[in-house]
């Protein structure tokens, strides 16, 4: 190896010997590490093997996904590094946290990506492929040293690993195999069982042939006996064993497994970023439990047919991402107005218009809740665990059935894509949808038989003898004859509303994370509740009386917020999604733009409600949203300084 | 001697029509299992069951009990008929329970074939038994005395139209010397597929007895040629019989005429000898009639339902033509085949 | 179809029921006297009396235009949706209740403008309905503007000086589509002509296409007034797996044999004419039909939960 590599490039000595223990031992609460390639050459993957297997030796685990936009992004760019980020530790682990304290690095162009981002802690450890230092192209020699030169201002630790050159002792290709032997470096750094790795290698390779897992597991060996030979460094993270049943795995899969156990038999959908692996998954599962996989023409059509699944007796689901959910206005409102319950459910990503396809953001509130011309009041609900995204579908499912009404479930890429471990849900046949019924419609019944107090209304389905009836979209009175008159105008917008209010009237206040009242009241919504609570948790800690709350129903929003917020003397909320900066140019108070949360709380609340939101394509950090709660305070008591003189 | 392999290809020859059945029978028994849920079970712990419907993610959020005091609710039912209706479930997941061997019937040496015919119609005849009990109670018309047998057995002879217009299949292991299968001409109607499945020495032609106009009857030694029973939309029945048998096809989509309709692949060389209780003068003119059905040029006569009394199927049997019982038909067959009517 | 029952309930009942024409809707229609949705109203009702359809199982889905308001005229089941978006519906329908009879009624701007990306890929799914198109080659109910199929040269509010552009041919479109199974054009003034070619789109397994030409006195009157006066501005195509008329034969001397299985030839009777063609154009039932395809067994929940839990398994950690 040349010396040609930045000054702080350490060779770590192999002076200890095979087996021997090695001097340098961390021991550390809890680790986050990274896995960077170029796309393609599987840093994804045995970041997920990495991730799985932490979560089977009990460690609170959460991944979140580096993905490049482009499906085949130029070779060595920053652009197009693609891998796994994996945040494990003793205790629960709820968001990703604020940095990465290893990087494993398949070249230095992906790593510069990382390091621009400003992802790796100061001393991060930093394991990169040596090959490029050498390279017979004297363009790439260069970038490297560049790359080094770029880094060396921060401590990073950096330790060039011949990555390649020792899998070309086992395979022809080690693009193809680099990232099981990257996984044997990991296995021995945070001293893991190889065997339990092999195992999980074995199952993700189930359906190829058995060459090919064992090609694998040689190459995982081979990093595991490069790393005793060549590293002297260990880390080692507590755990703490526990008997409970736990399941593990992203929230697109998650919401896919709920949606199955909530006895839903129809999807209708067309394929979205990062919506598709919800799809991709029901297509592959879901007939084996009698369930339709529908691939629409468009999101619009996808809608329809949920629709006509559902109006024949069914509970439908449609799944889609921002731009689809635009699409489906029409057809939503179409469902509100005929009142056939149908389940939405968006993966938002960031927006307008293309916007971020892979990314993360939490944009699509108001449009979930008002993007239908005409009032049209549906149900608006946000899982903020994976935990959460598998138990909504059987929520949404159910109050779409028995409210006649639309549900609306707002997912984010960072659920999606992101694992985690939670209890194993205790499957239960009486969230099972009910077949259609078929029982003959008794004189007197009518369609949209409104009780006057509720707007609520037993369902016609047909098949149903004596039912007959034409349902539509223009208005229409109880029998649904088309009706334009004032009265069963005002009836039936006013039935379609109440229905809302009956299921607000059935809820809890939300809980607080912290004390029940104080100085400082932080309000959030969907994905960001672990980083909120994590940030919270550590101003509270330097002594400040800030508390949080999260909301899980947008609409109908969940009682008691007026009076909670009256317990404080501030409320602000967290978002992940467009406001202005009020120090910005022309931005006044009255003209302040705020996250969409905020607008909405402020209309419901009566309460001046501030917020800091961001829209970094990436979930917020525990420790950005700390500084922005101690910048809201210190700003406060400013404030109240300058009122007191 | 035949494997007993023919078994399994007839079932797997008829899985169509027999998922198709299950799965019917499948939805059945979940709309039993709800009924039982909303309108038993929940009407005493509703709030109960209402939060177990909500899930967990309600769990906090959503007081199950207002809800379950806001939302409307199917009537309880009488108590007194809680216990049938349990019993109806049972009797459908048992059926489920049997898989496919629910559509198969052995034949025991020397034991009648269209009686245990009957009897695997009326084991199968429990499915439809089960919803009418559930249905009978749900109008308060169930009495036990008269009704609670339905779960037992509900013969072929008590179905009803619909009912008979279901299709699936049934598989027969019976011996070659109890082949009387005139008896199994009541049997076949609308959709009902019938497969015997023939053990050792048979009369050479049993089934040319079952030709009617709308009705396929196949007699055949490969299990692949019950391809054109189960792709046909209507009654149905096949042979698998030995190669020395008669081998040949009555298939109602051939054409207008009967010589376009019979397809003989193969005769029997040797003459026939007693069989049980067939003499050999018995199944000679089963072969003459079917020689003689194979070359009839003249055409069916177009039975027109509504000309013979019988109204077509109501509309969710759209395709499947109405059959015609075969006692009405006998002149027509020997007006066909141009022979006198000689017993 | 012999659809596959949902549920054995109900079977147990012999339905004797049958039904006249009042059974299937007798509420007066709001059309415009002399249109021609009155016409294919009456025939579509006597099909389904002929044919014994069951009311409560026989769904009747629309878009939004004057022809689109059929379902609100029928007792049977109806779904009256939203602007080119019928067919959508319809296949949500099929796909989870085969057991349903599906009609889709649909008019010139419904079907060819706004909903044309459906009504191509409703065509390739080929799943089983019949499907009317009324075509009276104008927007009726946005009174008087110029609709895909409007003649060249037509004068419409939006097109004052006259329609643009040659008019799209119905025809030619559904039979290009890749698996169309059935393509039928028959004219509200030609009844018996009409009930023919319902019948027969509806007893094919598949998606019938039947375009049927139906006069708008209101708006579009000089485009058929013509043609709807005069039998020798038809040509009846015949086969004997298409449609005969013999009662027709006498009034409509034009007639041409037509083997609806030659899709090369239907292409290019499609085109068209002087004399406007009637009759099935292309029909073919061995093509996949996708409701078939996707078809699927229905399994009880205690069976669903024991295969989610192996899937739960999966996951375990």
């Amino acid at each position: 190896m040349s010396p040609s590599s930045a000054a702080t490039v350490t060779r770590i000595a192999t002076d200890s010997g095979p087996g021997s223990a090695p001097k340098n031992v961390l021991h550390l609460d809890e680790h986050t590490l990274e896995i960077v390639s170029d796309s393609g050459e599987g840093a994804q993957k045995c970041g997920q093997i990495f991730a799985s297997v932490s979560a089977k030796m009990n460690y609170g685990v959460w991944t979140v996904e580096i993905i490049p936009a482009e499906i085949e992004p130029p070779a060595r760019t920053a652009a197009g590094a693609s891998g796994n980020l994996i945040r494990f530790g003793r205790d629960k682990v709820t968001n990703w946290g604020d940095e990465t304290n290893l990087v494993v690095a398949f070249n230095e162009q992906v790593l510069l990506a990382r390091h621009r981002l400003d992802a790796l802690s100061d001393d991060c450890i930093i394991l990169i492929e040596s090959k490029w230092a050498e390279d017979p192209d004297a363009e790439i020699r260069q970038e490297w040293q560049d790359a080094m030169e770029e880094i060396s201002d921060r401590n990073y630790r950096v330790i060039p690993v011949p990555m390649e050159e020792q899998c070309l002792t086992r395979v022809d290709n080690p693009r193809k195999g680099k990232n099981m032997f990257a996984l044997g470096l990991l296995a021995q750094i945070y001293g893991y069982d190889v065997e339990k790795i092999s195992e999980q290698i074995r199952a993700q390779f189930a359906k190829k042939p058995p060459e090919v897992s064992k090609a694998n597991v040689d190459l995982l060996e081979l990093g595991v006996h490069w790393a005793q030979e060549n590293l002297d460094l260990r880390i080692e993270v507590p755990r703490i064993e526990t008997d409970e049943k736990r399941v593990v795995m992203n929230g697109n899969q998650a919401a896919a497994l709920g949606a199955i156990a909530s006895g839903m038999e129809f999807c209708a959908m067309y394929p979205i970023t990062p919506a598709t692996s919800v799809s991709q998954y029901l297509c592959d599962v879901f007939e084996r439990y009698g369930g339709t996989m529908h691939q629409a023409e468009d999101e619009i059509a996808a809608a329809g047919a949920a629709i006509g699944a559902s109006y024949a007796g069914k509970v439908a689901l449609t799944v889609t991402s921002g731009p689809g959910l635009a699409l489906k206005t029409e057809f939503i409102a179409l469902a509100v107005m005929t009142e056939i319950p149908l389940v939405v459910l968006d993966v938002q990503r960031g927006g307008p218009s293309t916007g971020l396809p892979t990314k993360v953001e939490q944009s699509d509130l108001l449009a979930a809740l008002f993007s239908q011309p005409g009032d049209a009041p549906r149900v608006v609900m946000a899982p903020a665990t994976i935990e959460e995204c598998f138990h909504s579908m059987v929520t949404a499912r159910r109050i779409a059935k028995s409210f006649r009404c639309v549900v609306i479930v707002l997912t984010d890429a960072n659920l999606a894509s992101g694992q985690q471990q939670f209890q194993r849900p205790v499957l239960d046949e009486r969230w099972h949808a009910a077949p259609a019924n078929h029982r003959a419609v008794t004189s007197g019944e009518r369609p949209y038989d409104w009780d006057p107090d509720t707007g609520l209304s037993r369902r016609i389905v047909p098949g149903q003898p004596g039912g007959m009836h034409t349902v539509t979209g223009l208005n229409h009175d109880h029998d649904s004859n088309v009706d334009y008159t004032p009265e069963i105008n005002q009836l039936g917008c006013a039935m379609r509303s109440r229905k809302l209010a009956v299921l607000q009237q059935t809820m809890s206040p939300p809980p607080i994370h912290g004390d029940e009242s104080g100085e400082l009241l932080v309000v959030g919504w969907g994905s960001t509740k672990g980083a909120i609570e994590e940030a919270v948790d550590r101003v509270r800690a330097e002594g400040h009386a800030v508390s949080s709350t999260h909301l899980t129903f947008l609409s109908p929003m969940q009682p008691g917020l007026g009076e909670i917020f009256s317990r404080f003397e501030h409320v602000m909320t967290v978002e992940l999604n467009y406001s202005d900066d009020p120090a910005a140019p022309y931005i006044t108070p009255e003209n302040r733009r705020l996250g969409q949360l905020a607008f909405l709380l402020r209309a419901q609340t009566l309460v001046d409600v501030d917020c800091w939101t961001r829209v970094p394509g990436q979930p917020l950090r525990p420790g950005h949203i700390a500084d922005a709660l101690r910048r809201k305070l210190s700003a406060a008591s400013e404030t109240e300084v300058r009122v007191n003189e | 001697m035949p494997s007993d392999s023919r078994t399994p290809e007839a079932l797997d020859a008829l899985s169509g029509p027999i998922q198709a059945f299950r799965s019917t029978l499948a939805n059945t028994s979940e709309q039993i299992r709800l009924m039982i849920s909303t309108r038993i079970e929940q009407s005493h712990e509703s709030a109960d069951f209402e939060r177990a419907e909500l899930g967990e993610f309600a769990a906090g959020r959503i007081d199950a009990k207002r809800l379950s005091k806001i939302l409307a609710r199917d009537e309880p039912l009488p108590a007194a008929d809680t216990g049938i209706i349990h019993e109806a479930l049972v009797t459908c997941n048992e059926l489920l329970a049997r898989n496919e061997n629910l559509f198969r019937v052995i034949v025991e040496e020397g034991d009648d074939l269209r009686s245990a015919v009957g009897r695997g119609l009326a084991e199968i005849g429990r499915a439809y038994g089960a919803a009418r009990v559930v249905e009978l109670v749900s109008q308060g018309a169930f009495r036990a005395a008269e009704h609670s047998s339905l779960l037992k057995g509900h013969s072929f002879e008590s179905w009803s139209r619909t009912e008979r217009s279901i299709e699936f299949g049934l598989v027969v292991r019976v011996c070659g010397r109890d082949l009387r299968a005139g008896g199994l001409a009541d049997y076949l109607d609308r959709s009902i597929k019938l497969v015997l499945v023939v053990q050792g020495d048979a009369p050479p032609a049993a089934l040319v007895r079952l030709i009617t106009p709308q009705t396929l009857v196949l007699q055949t030694s490969e299990a692949s040629e019950l391809e054109w029973l189960a792709s046909y939309r209507g009654p149905g029945v096949a042979a698998l019989v030995s190669s020395a048998a008669a081998q040949f096809r009555h298939d109602p989509a051939g054409g207008p005429a009967l010589a376009d309709r019979i397809v003989i692949t193969s005769l029997p060389e040797r003459p026939p000898k007693a069989l049980g209780a067939a003499s050999a003068f018995q199944q000679r003119q089963d072969l003459l009639q079917l020689e003689a059905l194979a070359e009839s040029h003249a055409d069916v006569v177009p039975i027109d339902p509504v000309a013979v009394g019988e109204e077509p199927p109501p509309a969710a049997a759209r395709a499947v033509p109405a059959a015609d019982s075969a006692d009405a038909l006998s002149n027509w067959l020997l007006r066909q085949a141009d022979l006198p009517n000689s017993s | 179809m012999s659809e596959q029952l949902r549920s054995f309930f109900g079977c147990g009942l012999d339905d004797d029921r049958t039904f006249d024409l009042n059974d299937y809707g007798d509420s007066i229609p709001r059309w415009c006297v002399g249109c021609g949705d009155h016409g294919v109203l009456s025939a579509v009702k006597r099909m389904m009396r002929d044919q014994r359809l069951l009311p409560e199982r026989t769904v009747f889905v629309s878009g939004i235009g004057c022809s689109s308001r059929f379902p609100h005229y029928l007792d049977t089941y109806g779904f009256h949706g939203i602007h080119g978006r019928a067919l959508p519906i319809a296949t949500g329908v099929k796909l989870s209740r085969p057991d349903l009879d599906v009609f889709v009624v649909t008019g010139d701007g419904d079907c060819c403008s706004i909903g044309a990306g459906h009504w191509l890929h409703a065509t390739r799914y080929n799943i089983d309905m019949t499907v009317l198109l009324l075509d009276n080659a104008i927007y009726g109910l946005t009174k008087n503007q110029t609709s895909p199929t409007t003649p060249e040269g037509f004068e419409t509010n939006t097109q004052p000086h006259g329609t643009y552009l040659p008019a799209l041919n119905p025809l030619s479109t559904a039979l290009g589509v890749t698996n169309a199974s059935f393509v039928a054009q028959t004219a509200d003034w030609v009844p018996a002509h009409l009930l023919a070619t319902l019948k027969a789109a509806y007893e094919h397994v598949g998606f019938s296409f039947v375009r049927i030409l139906q006069r708008c006195p209101k708006f579009s009157a000089p485009v058929f007034s013509e043609q709807a006066r005069t039998p020798d501005l038809h040509e009846l195509l015949f086969h004997s797996d298409g449609i005969t008329v013999p009662s027709l034969d006498k009034i409509y001397k034009h007639r041409l044999e037509h083997d609806p299985s030659d899709l090369d030839r239907a292409r290019s009777l499609a085109e068209d004419t002087e004399r406007t063609r009637l009759g099935i154009f292309f029909k073919d039932a061995t093509r996949p039909c996708y409701n078939a395809i996707r078809h699927l067994p229905t399994y009880t929940a205690a069976q669903n939960i024991e295969r989610l839990n192996r899937e739960l398994d999966r996951y375990a950690v």
